[in-house]
């Protein structure tokens, strides 16, 4: 097999007329750069973009660090579709927080404020806010990837990779799937080579996310994510190792 | 799970914000890869990777492809790519396996955009000069599933050991070695047993 292999091969080579062709054409490639290409920059522009890059970069963080508080009050709002959507969620998510602030103010202090807050909770007509205790306030809001916010997570997928499909229902390790997805930056790159898909199971619905390298695509948005080495392969030995296949 | 809660819906405006700083971030690491692209004459550069893995990244397109044409086309764009992206590697096999999944990823979206000519010179040539025993094995090849034509022409043509080409691929090791074994057992079965396969 070996030999024989190696002999079908022997018919392939780069001749001449094509290696000259393309060391050409690569030349060409250098000297008209398309998308990407390669130029110097000259130090006297490398000192004046340092300089841009420290002032843009001061002025962002005073900004972002005004608009974190700024949204504070906003916190864990959801996007509806109609007013009165905006109402049930701007209700659920008052009864929420609420609950969780009088717990906090009230620890070590069992008031009536405190009873009142819980059992607030325990009537609440929106289905998902139903027998939550104070140890769960928080996973009841639910994870956040790239923008979208889940209340639900029932299952992540990692569809047909290398013709298996992996499934984790693990709570503890969906968890970890989004602190992944969750240090993610808004990027406008969306160059992906080999993409993997996951899909998010969530709030009765399936949200498609295509990862690869260190970008991942959901919602028609592209995310960086600095935090790993590779995302992509972070990803996939997470459903390696905990995924049940199928 | 408690900090993944804790984080909010961001607003339009801390997301654009979120986008320039990313931006400033990345651009102030461009510069340093630039110089160091340029650094390396561009022609040398070409010709020494033209004539270290020219060969190898051919035949691999072809593998892919099936004819001249296309593969050329893929071996020009990863050397392309090579001179666009200018990596640093650790050694020669680190810089071989990069190239080879690049052009690895070229030649599937290649085929992907159904944008690959039908000629097979390889097969014709074969015929022409009567190696029936040739040409019967790379037809066997060619009706291999890709997984496993990779990893035969990677093996037997490129001498990668399985874990050289788990990291071309980007498979588990153990995954490589099972699809060598089942491409080996397909072949076998392809050719009916009635070729000299070992």
């Amino acid at each position: 097999m070996n030999n024989k292999y190696h002999d079908v091969m022997g018919h392939i080579e780069v001749s001449d007329e094509m290696r000259d062709r393309i060391l050409k054409n690569i030349e060409a490639e250098q000297i008209s750069p398309g998308k990407g290409g390669i130029r110097p920059v000259s130090r006297q522009n490398r000192a004046r973009i340092s300089t841009i890059i420290g002032i843009v970069a001061a002025a962002g963080i005073l900004v972002t660090i005004g608009g974190v508080f700024l949204s504070k009050g906003r916190l864990n709002e959801t996007k509806s579709a109609t007013p009165e959507m905006q109402s049930v969620h701007g209700q659920y998510n008052e009864a929420v927080t609420g609950g969780i602030n009088k717990n906090f103010d009230s620890v070590g202090n069992d008031s009536e404020e405190t009873v009142a807050a819980v059992e607030e909770h325990e009537y609440s007509e929106e289905d998902s806010a139903d027998n939550y205790t104070s140890d769960n306030y928080y996973a009841a809001l639910g994870p956040s990837a790239g923008g979208n916010s889940f209340n639900d997570v029932t299952e992540v997928r990692l569809a047909d990779y290398l013709g298996t499909t992996y499934t984790i229902k693990d709570m503890s390790v969906i968890a970890d799937l989004f602190a992944l997805l969750g240090s993610g930056v808004p990027t406008e790159e969306v160059s992906m080579n080999d993409p993997i898909l996951v899909q998010i199971f969530a709030d009765g619905k399936i949200l498609n996310v295509h990862i690869d390298d260190n970008l991942y695509l959901i919602d028609h948005t592209c995310y960086r994510v600095g935090s790993v080495p590779s995302l992509r392969e972070e990803v996939i030995k997470l459903f390696l190792d905990n995924g049940d296949r199928s | 799970m408690l900090e993944i809660a804790l984080q909010y819906r961001p607003d339009p405006v801390i997301s654009i914000i979120k986008t320039m700083f990313a931006r400033i971030l990345f651009m102030a690491d461009t510069p340093s890869a630039k110089t160091t692209a340029i650094s390396e004459d561009v022609s040398m550069t070409a010709a020494r990777l033209m004539d270290t893995y020219g060969n190898g990244i051919l035949r691999f397109a072809y593998t892919y492809v099936h004819n001249m044409e296309d593969a050329e086309d893929i071996l020009q764009e990863t050397l392309i790519q090579y001179m666009r992206t200018a990596p640093v590697f650790e050694n020669e096999r680190h810089e071989k396996a990069w190239l080879f999944t690049v052009a690895a990823n070229i030649s599937k979206n290649k085929i992907k955009s159904n944008n690959i000519r039908r000629a097979d010179e390889l097969n014709e040539e074969l015929v022409a000069e009567k190696k029936e025993d040739l040409s019967y094995l790379w037809d066997a090849v060619k009706r291999l599933p890709e997984d496993y034509r990779e990893v035969i022409h990677l093996f037997y043509e490129e001498d990668l050991t399985t874990a050289q080409i788990a990291q071309v691929l980007r498979r588990r090791e153990s995954t490589v070695r099972s699809q060598l074994k089942r491409a080996r057992d397909k072949l076998k079965e392809i050719l009916k047993e009635s070729y000299d396969f070992e």
